[in-house]
């Protein structure tokens, strides 16, 4: 498992092993493979583009049919990989009628099939929701398993895949700076200040409030609960504040409907729900519930087909978009200029601000790239450019759909400060996220949307605490001890 | 889809698709004879609301004002004829030019639906499939489009509706609304650019470029040989009745005459069976499962009896 900052060369060092995709130029030493390089398969986070064809079964016979096999190759290969991915009933489908963990599936399926010794995944669950990213590592790992397969697995963080990798390397600026087995990488990395964010928050708790004993990190939900409950007196609840008073009601939502087809279902159901001037509330839920389509309809970038929508009490006029800022899933949709700097200063521009170009560039860590092309970023490093326009812009709502896609740890931890200091200042914040970890830090209020229905604002403690399966590992492990508890920091050693 | 055609599209194979596509189309394009154009449309309606039902009555709007259109803009630009209608200002009607104008409008609406049907049933692979075995490097020109327009429609469509969070002022006339369009294309290509590029790494990993062999072995079931001799056999009669001009009139002229007998009749006939071999192939083979296999096949389990 390869981990590291976003931009830190993991994906170009990935590509290294497939010539075909590889990137910019050796320029010294040598890449040395022991088996051809038709042994590789690659499965990368863009979870669309990898589908050529429209059904699944299309799709792997045309793989297998670049390859040469028969027709009765084709047939038995199909059949094998199917089976044993349980994708069977996907085969005919409509790529098009398949969710995003369905069609990740499906590229899996892609990679398998061409029988690989070595399986290469670049943050194959970036675009996924928790319970959909762990079926999908759940089958990495028995393929692992079964087929002593070798994966090297690109990721941004550790929570999930961290229970199923064998080996730890950790990347900063295109270096090696660990390698080693996953227990000693773990333990490395909680002593490097600079990645202790890095760290599961099962395996920081432990490292934190110093409980391991005889214990083997990476510690799974079970195993923590067991040690908490030996150490209960030990430990304390840290006492937490979610006191919120915020301003004025500044956008409504009333019985708001939209679907995509006249006879097709309702995207979004009757959804109403109010922001206060000041708050951050924050949507949840698995993928193609319709939150994406939910920010679009309020944003006006969809039309609306009932409901109302009032910003600071009146219906949306045509220079609502002045006073809001969107960030799109895919940020890359935003940029309009050739080069990092070009596209700050025309916001800067735009926005007639009183930030100098130096001080964004220093605050989102985007100094070394300021001649850059915004489509040569790293997912991480479009996704904060994005942040910066929209924080150049200073709106009084800001709409975020799925900001933590693609950022390190670190810089989740830093969007998170960003997103609490533009409140303090009285903005406001609407985001959708599958990242349960960020709302449940960063966010006053959170609801949960599902079948285009929304429930109702709560705060996280409330929100989380009710969950069994939707919730934070902190609260799944500890719930038993520490209910309230929804990440590491609300455990500490008690003083007494 | 009815379950009639899904029979027919799942049970033939992507040559014999292909071939009643563009058997479709030419038999839309090659007859003008209102008798046989209005059998045509009929049989390519029924197809097409069978086949794809969500898109049908949209696009019965849409082909009704071409029609319109068509048979307006026919009556400006052929006046010709001797039985007046209707005189209006320097537009005048006759017998003539309406007829003329009805049946270039009947014509273009049989083409329009005859695509519809072609845009229903034609899958990717199909079209790549048989690309493939003539021009290699077409289809893949074809499968990149084919992923790139819907990525650029997209790509438009997200920025144009982004842009506005960004822009403070957007100029309503002239230079600099010019100014502010091409800028939006630029960025488009930009992006357009990007979304190529994923695509094509996506064929590398698929392994397009070290192609072993011809892509997608056909094969050939009964079905299919039946329903190619179906098509080969109304292609060559088509052909010789267009050859010596039967089913067509002389249109666009003063003394438009439309002429019915029984070649006429049998041209009716052979096209919608041929419009419709879907559905006869997919009714043919249902009653065949209902009324004889399902009956002699021993099973107790629910299909089986479902279909008893």
């Amino acid at each position: 498992m390869i981990i590291g900052a976003t931009g830190s060369g993991k994906s170009t060092l990935l590509k290294q092993f497939l010539p075909g995709l590889a990137t910019g130029k050796v320029i010294n030493g040598n890449l040395t493979k022991s088996v051809s390089n038709d042994k590789f398969a690659y499965v990368s986070q863009f979870v669309d583009n990898q589908i050529i064809m429209e059904t699944p079964r299309d799709d792997l016979k045309f793989v297998l049919d670049n390859q040469g096999c028969t027709n009765n190759e084709i047939q038995l290969r199909i059949t094998e990989v199917a089976s044993f991915l349980g994708i069977i009933e996907l085969l005919d489908k409509k790529i098009t009628n398949l969710s995003g963990g369905q069609k990740q599936l499906i590229n899996l399926a892609g990679a398998l099939v061409l029988k690989p010794q070595v399986l290469l995944l670049d943050e194959p669950t970036a675009q996924l929701d928790p319970i959909t990213s762990e079926k999908l590592l759940q089958m990495v790992r028995k393929v692992n398993q079964e087929f002593n397969m070798t994966i090297i697995l690109v990721e941004h963080e550790l929570e999930q895949a961290v229970q199923y990798a064998n080996r730890l390397l950790v990347m900063e600026q295109g270096q090696i700076l660990v390698d080693q087995p996953i227990e000693k990488g773990l333990q490395s990395i909680f002593d490097n200040l600079s990645y202790r964010n890095y760290l599961p928050q099962t395996d920081r708790l432990v490292l934190e409030c110093n409980l391991l004993v005889d214990n083997r990190l990476p510690l799974d939900n079970r195993t923590l609960s067991r040690i908490v409950q030996q150490r209960k007196l030990d430990l304390e609840q840290v006492k937490y504040n979610e006191s919120f008073d915020p301003g004025k009601i500044i956008f409504q939502v009333k019985n708001l409907n939209y679907r995509f087809e006249f006879n097709g279902r309702n995207i979004i159901d009757n959804v109403s729900f109010n922001l206060q001037q000041g708050g951050s509330y924050c949507i949840v839920g698995p993928n193609g519930t319709g939150k994406t389509t939910l920010l679009k309809t309020i944003t006006q970038q969809l039309k609306k087909q009932s409901g109302k929508i009032l910003f600071d009490g009146h219906k949306l006029k045509s220079d609502f978009s002045q006073h809001v800022f969107v960030l799109p899933q895919d940020p890359a949709t935003i940029f309009m200029k050739d080069t990092v700097r070009a596209e700050l200063n025309f916001q800067l521009e735009q926005n007639s601000s009183e930030y100098s170009l130096n001080e964004i560039l220093d605050q989102f860590s985007l100094t070394k790239l300021v001649d850059t092309n915004p489509y040569d970023l790293s997912g991480g490093q479009q996704e904060f450019l994005a942040l910066a326009l929209g924080f150049i812009k200073n709106p009084e709502i800001l709409f975020l759909d799925e900001p933590t896609k693609g950022l390190d740890p670190n810089k989740r931890y830093e969007l998170g400060l960003m997103v609490k200091k533009f409140q303090k200042n009285g903005g406001t914040i609407l985001t959708n996220s599958h990242d349960l970890l960020f709302a449940a830090e960063y966010f006053d209020r959170i609801a949960m949307m599902f079948d285009g229905k929304i429930s109702e604002f709560t705060s996280p403690r409330e929100f989380f605490c009710n969950k069994f399966f939707y919730t934070t590992e902190i609260n799944k492990a500890v719930r038993d001890s520490f209910p309230m508890a929804l990440t590491w920091k609300d455990i500490k050693k008690s003083e007494s | 889809m009815n379950r009639l055609i899904l029979f027919f599209q799942k049970n033939v194979n992507s040559i014999t698709v292909f071939a009643y596509l563009l058997n479709i189309i030419l038999v839309s394009l090659l007859y003008n004879n209102p008798f046989i154009t209005i059998t045509i449309l009929i049989s390519l309606l029924i197809i097409s609301f069978l086949t794809r039902r969500e898109k049908f009555f949209s696009y019965i709007g849409f082909s009704s004002v071409v029609f319109l259109v068509t048979v307006l803009f026919n009556l400006i630009l052929n006046q010709r004829g001797t039985h007046n209608l209707l005189m209006i200002g320097f537009l005048k009607i006759t017998m003539e030019s309406l007829g003329n104008s009805l049946i270039l409008g009947l014509s273009f609406v049989n083409l329009l639906w005859s695509f519809y049907i072609y845009d229903s049933f034609a899958r990717t692979k199909v079209i790549f499939e048989v690309l493939s075995r003539l021009f290699k490097s077409i289809a893949i020109i074809f499968i990149l489009t084919l992923k790139f327009i819907p990525e650029i429609i997209q790509t438009f469509t997200e920025t144009r509706e982004l842009r506005k969070f960004r822009v403070n002022i957007f100029e309503t006339k002239g230079f600099k609304k010019i100014q502010q369009t091409i800028d939006l294309t630029e960025i488009i290509l930009d992006k357009a650019v990007a979304k190529f590029m994923n695509v094509s790494d996506t064929l590398i990993l698929k392994g397009y470029e070290k192609q072993h062999q011809r892509m997608g072995k056909i094969f050939f079931k009964r079905i299919d040989y039946w329903t190619l001799t179906l098509i080969v056999g109304s292609f060559i009669l088509d052909f010789w009745f267009a050859v010596t001009k039967t089913g067509q009139i002389n249109f666009g002229s003063a003394n438009l005459m439309i002429g019915f007998n029984h070649k006429i009749f049998m041209i009716m006939i052979i096209n919608s069976v041929l419009i419709l071999l879907p559905l006869l192939i997919g009714g043919i083979n249902y009653q065949w499962w209902k009324f004889y296999i399902s009956k002699t096949t021993v099973s107790n389990t629910i299909t089986a009896k479902s279909y008893r």
